[in-house]
C-alpha cells in the first residue's frame, strides 16, 4: 500500500535539499592514542618455532632495521573504525555529493567493478620482486595500456611509472633536460616557458628541475599571448609546457603555431593532458606536433584521486625521445613480456618498481569497458554537460564567463562573480562558504586570481541532467541571497561545521605543519629528538 | 536644439611635484618647494591635449560641443589654446589657486548646466571635485595630470580622455552610460614618510569605456611582501658590475634596495651603482629629472621599474622623474634589455590582460617602447608582457 493510499501526507522535498554536515570535533588519531592499547593481539610464538627461527628481525639487513619502534598511535580496532567513519562524515567526495565544483580535477565516478578487479588476489597478492615469468598477465596489461594511451595521444611510446600528474610532468622535464644534454646544449637551454592558465605543476616542476620559468599571460581573448611567446623564445628555450584547453575551458585553435614557434628555436613542446576529458578521440597531442605529453589516469581515465595519492601518471613521447624513458620498460619478445632495464640513456627510475599497478589495471579496465567509440562518447558527453551547465549558470544574476563571449567551452569553465561582488560586496570566497550549506562546494582558481572572483566548474560525463540542475539551483539560490540579504551569505556556513580558516600559516614555513611530528615540534614545543 | 555641453576645470599646479621628485603637490609649502626646484606646471598642457583629441575625434561634420570653462589658468586658457571659444564661468580668487578654488568653480560649472565635467589634475583634484560633483547624475572624467593617480576616475592619457569625452557626448542623453568609480588618495605626508595607505574618498559617475579608464589601483596584500623579496633576490643576482641602475618608486623596488643593502626610498627615484667588483653603492637618493639625466649620461646604465598596480603604467605615472631623456640615454647605450620590469604575479593578474602602458611625454619614445618586455616575477620566474603607448 502506498503512502498516499494510506492517507498519510507525503512530505515534499525542498529544493535545493536541506543539508547539515556532521560535526564530531574528532581529535587527530595521535591524540586518541592510549599507551598499550592494541587492535590485534597475536598469539605468542610457539616455542618450537622460536627455537628454529630465533629473532627474525636479526635476519634483516642492518640498514633497514629500526633503532626504535615506529611511533604509531595505539588504539583498539573499534576506535580506529569509529575515527575514520567520523572523518568520512566531515568531508565531501565524488561518491557523496554532486562534485562538479572541483574544476580542473575531473571528478568523475570511478566504477566499483574496477576496484573489485584490483582487490582480486591475482593482483593484490603479487610482489614486484617476483620473476617476470610469473606476472605475465600484469605485464601484458601494462604493455597493452601503453599502446592504447599512445594511440589516444598520438605518441610513439609511454611510461606508466609516475605516481601522479606532477610526477609525470617532472618525468617529462627530466627527459627534456636529457634530450638537450645529449645534444650538447644542456647548459645553454636553461629556460622553460609555460602559461598562467596551465596547471601550475608545470611551472613548479620546471623550477624544481633548475630551469628559469617564463610565464605567458592571456591576451584579451583568453589565449596565451602569442606575441609574448615570440618575445620569450630564444636559444635558451628548453621547452614549452602548455595545457589546451587551459583552465578557462577555451580550446586554443592555434596550438600548432605555438608548437612551431618553439620548435623553430630548437625547443621541445610538452602537452599537459592531465585533464584530456573533453578531447578523447577528438584531437591528439601528437597531431599538433608535440614531442611529449602526459595524462593523469586519476583524472581522464577514472582511477580514484585517492585523497592526493597515489594516483597514476602516464607520459608519452615521440620516437626520438624514447631512449630517455624511465627504466625498466615493458617489452614484448615473441609471446612473452619482459622488463627491459638495459637502457643506457634512460633518465632512471621516477618511482620504485613499475608504477602504481592497481591504478594501471583500473585505467585499463575502464578503457576496455568503453572501447574507442565509448571514449569519444565520454568526451562528447563531458562537453555537452559542461555547455548545458554553462547555459544554466549564465542565467544566474552576477555571473559571467570571461573571454570568448558567446562561444562554447570544452570540458570546464572558469566563471567570474565579479559583477555580483561589485553589486553586493559578496566575494566568491563567501559564496563558496554558503554553497557548502547545501551539501556541495566549489573551487575558485589557482592563485593569483587572473579571472576576478573566480569559480571553476567541471561537470565531466558522470553527472545526470538532474544533478547539474541541482548544482545550478544552489548557485542561483545563493546569488539571490547575496542580492537580497548579503549578510546571510557573508555569515555562512550556517549548516556546516567549519567557518573561517585562517590560511596565513600556509604561507609561513615556521607555522605550517603537514605531519604530526612537525605539529608537535612547531606548535607544542616538543624537542626535535622526540619520537612521534 | 541645443548640442551637448562639456565643461573644463584645471588644477594648474597639479603634478608639479612629480618631475622634481616630491611625490605629489598637496599643500602650499610643497608647491613652493617644487617651483624652487625648477618645476614647470604642465596640467594645462595635458588639458590642451585632451581637448585637441576631443576635437579630432568629434570631427568636422557637426558643430563642436559647447565648452564651459573656469577662468584663466583654471580652464579658459587651455580651452582657447585648443581652439575652443569657452563660455567662462565664475572668477578667480586672488593669489595662487587652491583646493577651495577648484571646489567653488566646479560647483559653479555644474550649476550652469553641463553633460560632462572634465577636470585636469591628480587625486587631490579628484577629491575636490568629488566634494561638489559626488551626487549621481553628474558625469565626470579626469584628465591625468597629477603625480600619483590612485583613483579610477581618470582616463589613461589626455588623448584617451578626449576620445572618451567625444564618444560620450556624441550619444543621445538617454544612451549615455556611466559607472560609479572610486576616488582614492594617499595621505601625501604619510606617503613621503614611506607609508602606502590609499583612502577611499567617494565616487564619481564616470563615462563607461572599457580600457580607456585607469583601473583602481590594486591593493598590496601581506603575502605580496614575500613575492617582492623573491623579486629583489632575482634582480640583485643579475645586476651587472660597473653599471648604474635607476630604481623607480614602489615597495617592490624597495625590496631590491634591501637586497643590495642600500637605503631605497619608497616613493622616490634612486640611483645605485655596482662597482667593478659588483659591490652596490647608493649614488643618489630621491632625484629629479634633470639630475637623473646627468647621472646616467655617458655610463652603462639600466632602469628598474614596476607597473602601477591595477593600471599597468610603466612610465609617466608616479615616476615622472624618469623622463624621456633618461630613457633615451639608457636605450641608446645599453639597449632594451637595460629596462628591467618587476611585478609580482598577482600584480600582473590584476591587469586583467590589459597591457603595460607608457606615457613618457615623448610620443615617439612611447612607440619605441611598445612591444614586449621581460618581467621579473620571482626567483627564477619571469614573464613576457605587452607594452603599449597610453
Amino acid at each position: 500500500m502506498s503512502a498516499a493510499a494510506s492517507g498519510l501526507p507525503i512530505a515534499q522535498k525542498p529544493t535545493p535539499r536541506r543539508f547539515h554536515q556532521a560535526r564530531w570535533d574528532e581529535p587527530i588519531i595521535f591524540e586518541l592514542s592510549v599507551p598499550g592499547a592494541r587492535g590485534i593481539l597475536p598469539p605468542a610464538t610457539e616455542a618450537a618455532i622460536s627455537a628454529v627461527v630465533g629473532n627474525p628481525a636479526a635476519a634483516l639487513p642492518a640498514g633497514i632495521r629500526r633503532e626504535r619502534p615506529a611511533a604509531l598511535p595505539e588504539l583498539s580496532q573499534v576506535h580506529v573504525v569509529r575515527h575514520y567513519d567520523r572523518l568520512s562524515q566531515e568531508t565531501l567526495g565524488v561518491d557523496l555529493n554532486v562534485d562538479v565544483g572541483q574544476g580542473t580535477c575531473t571528478m568523475k565516478y570511478s566504477p566499483k567493478v574496477n576496484d573489485q578487479l584490483v582487490r582480486s588476489p591475482r593482483l593484490a597478492d603479487l610482489h614486484p620482486l617476483q620473476d617476470p615469468a610469473t606476472v605475465q598477465g600484469t605485464l601484458e596489461i601494462m604493455w597493452r595500456l601503453e599502446r592504447m594511451l599512445a594511440e589516444i595521444s598520438g605518441m610513439d611510446r609511454m611510461t606508466l611509472q609516475p605516481a601522479a600528474g606532477s610526477a609525470a610532468i617532472w618525468t617529462n622535464v627530466s627527459m627534456i633536460r636529457a634530450w638537450h644534454a645529449a645534444r650538447g646544449e644542456g647548459a645553454v637551454r636553461d629556460e622553460i616557458i609555460t602559461t598562467i592558465f596551465s596547471h601550475p605543476s608545470n611551472a613548479a616542476c620546471a623550477k624544481v628541475a633548475g630551469y628559469r620559468v617564463i610565464t605567458l599571460y592571456p591576451d584579451v581573448n583568453g589565449y596565451p599571448d602569442l606575441g609574448a611567446l615570440r618575445a620569450a623564445v630564444s636559444e635558451r628555450t628548453a621547452a614549452l609546457l602548455i595545457t589546451n584547453p587551459e583552465d578557462t575551458g577555451i580550446f586554443n585553435p592555434r596550438i600548432a603555431e605555438y608548437v612551431r614557434i618553439v620548435h623553430e628555436v630548437g625547443g621541445l613542446a610538452s602537452y599537459d593532458q592531465a585533464n584530456a576529458n573533453g578531447i578523447l578521440g577528438v584531437t591528439r597531442a601528437g597531431d599538433a606536433g608535440f614531442d611529449l605529453c602526459h595524462f593523469n589516469l586519476h583524472k581522464t581515465f577514472s582511477t580514484p584521486h585517492a585523497c592526493g595519492g597515489p594516483g597514476a601518471g602516464a607520459c608519452g613521447v615521440k620516437a626520438d625521445l624514447a631512449r630517455f624513458l624511465p627504466r625498466p620498460t615493458v617489452e614484448r619478445v615473441g609471446d612473452r613480456y619482459v622488463l627491459d632495464d638495459e637502457r643506457p640513456d634512460s633518465i632512471g627510475k621516477v618511482r620504485p618498481w613499475y608504477g602504481v599497478a592497481p591504478n594501471l589495471v583500473r585505467a585499463y579496465a575502464w578503457i576496455m569497458s568503453l572501447g574507442a567509440a565509448g571514449l569519444r562518447e565520454v568526451a562528447e558527453t563531458a562537453v555537452l554537460n559542461n555547455n548545458y551547465l554553462m547555459a544554466k549558470v549564465l542565467e544566474i544574476r552576477g555571473v559571467s564567463a570571461p573571454y570568448a563571449a558567446g562561444r562554447r567551452r570544452i570540458e570546464q569553465v572558469r566563471y567570474s562573480w565579479e559583477q555580483l561582488t561589485r553589486e553586493t560586496g559578496v566575494t566568491t570566497d563567501e559564496i563558496g562558504q554558503r554553497v557548502v550549506d547545501f551539501g556541495t562546494h566549489y573551487w575558485t582558481s589557482h592563485h593569483p586570481f587572473v579571472v576576478p572572483e573566480p569559480m571553476t566548474l567541471e561537470p565531466t560525463e558522470s553527472y545526470s541532467r538532474a544533478d547539474l540542475d541541482e548544482h545550478a539551483a544552489i548557485l542561483a539560490r545563493v546569488s539571490a541571497e547575496a542580492y537580497a540579504d548579503p549578510e546571510h551569505v557573508r555569515s555562512a556556513p550556517h549548516a556546516s561545521t567549519i567557518h573561517r580558516i585562517d590560511d596565513a600559516p600556509l604561507d609561513d614555513p615556521a607555522a605550517w605543519a603537514i605531519t604530526w611530528r612537525a605539529y608537535r615540534r612547531k606548535h607544542l614545543g616538543a624537542g626535535a629528538d622526540t619520537q612521534g | 536644439m541645443t548640442g551637448p555641453r562639456a565643461a573644463l576645470v584645471v588644477n594648474p599646479i597639479a603634478g608639479i611635484g612629480g618631475r622634481v621628485g616630491l611625490a605629489g603637490s598637496d599643500g602650499a609649502e610643497i608647491v613652493a618647494e617644487a617651483l624652487s626646484r625648477g618645476a614647470i606646471p604642465h596640467a594645462n598642457d595635458r588639458a590642451v591635449g585632451a581637448l585637441e583629441a576631443l576635437r579630432t575625434r568629434w570631427g568636422a561634420a557637426r558643430p563642436v560641443p559647447a565648452l564651459l570653462a573656469a577662468p584663466g589658468e583654471m580652464g579658459a586658457d587651455a580651452a582657447r589654446r585648443a581652439g575652443f571659444e569657452p563660455l567662462v564661468v565664475g572668477a578667480l580668487g586672488r593669489g595662487s589657486t587652491t583646493a577651495a578654488d577648484t571646489q567653488r568653480l566646479a560647483g559653479e560649472l555644474i550649476a550652469a548646466g553641463l553633460d560632462l565635467l572634465l577636470f585636469a589634475g591628480g587625486d587631490g583634484t579628484a577629491r575636490d571635485i568629488c566634494g561638489v560633483a559626488g551626487a549621481p547624475g553628474v558625469a565626470v572624467l579626469g584628465i591625468p595630470a597629477g603625480v600619483k593617480i590612485q583613483s579610477a576616475v581618470f582616463a589613461t592619457s589626455p588623448a584617451a580622455a578626449g576620445d572618451l569625452a567625444a564618444a560620450f557626448l556624441a550619444l543621445p542623453p538617454g544612451r549615455r552610460r556611466t559607472s560609479q568609480r572610486e576616488v582614492l588618495d594617499l595621505d601625501e605626508a604619510a606617503y613621503r614618510r614611506g607609508e602606502l595607505a590609499p583612502r577611499l574618498f567617494g565616487e564619481l559617475a564616470v563615462p563607461e569605456a572599457g580600457r580607456w579608464l585607469q583601473a583602481r589601483k590594486a591593493p598590496s596584500p601581506a603575502s605580496e611582501a614575500a613575492a617582492a623579496r623573491a623579486i629583489g633576490a632575482e634582480v640583485a643576482a643579475h645586476l651587472v658590475a660597473g653599471t648604474r641602475y635607476v630604481l623607480g618608486p614602489g615597495s617592490t623596488l624597495r625590496s631590491i634596495g634591501e637586497r643590495l643593502g642600500v637605503a631605497k626610498t619608497l616613493v622616490g627615484v634612486d640611483v645605485v651603482e655596482l662597482d667593478a667588483a659588483g659591490r652596490p653603492g647608493l649614488v643618489a637618493s630621491d632625484v629629479g629629472a634633470a639630475r637623473l639625466a646627468a647621472l646616467v649620461e655617458g655610463c652603462p646604465a639600466g632602469v628598474v621599474v614596476t607597473p602601477i598596480g591595477g593600471q599597468g603604467f610603466l612610465f609617466g605615472r608616479g615616476n615622472q622623474q624618469i623622463g624621456p631623456d633618461v630613457l633615451r640615454a639608457i636605450l641608446a647605450r645599453s639597449g632594451r634589455d637595460a629596462i628591467i620590469v618587476v611585478a609580482t604575479p598577482a600584480k600582473l593578474a590584476a591587469l586583467g590582460g590589459r597591457p603595460f602602458l607608457v606615457d613618457t611625454g615623448d610620443v615617439a619614445l612611447d612607440r619605441e617602447l611598445a612591444g614586449y618586455l621581460r618581467v621579473v616575477t620571482g626567483r627564477s620566474e619571469h614573464a613576457t608582457y605587452r607594452v603599449e603607448p597610453a
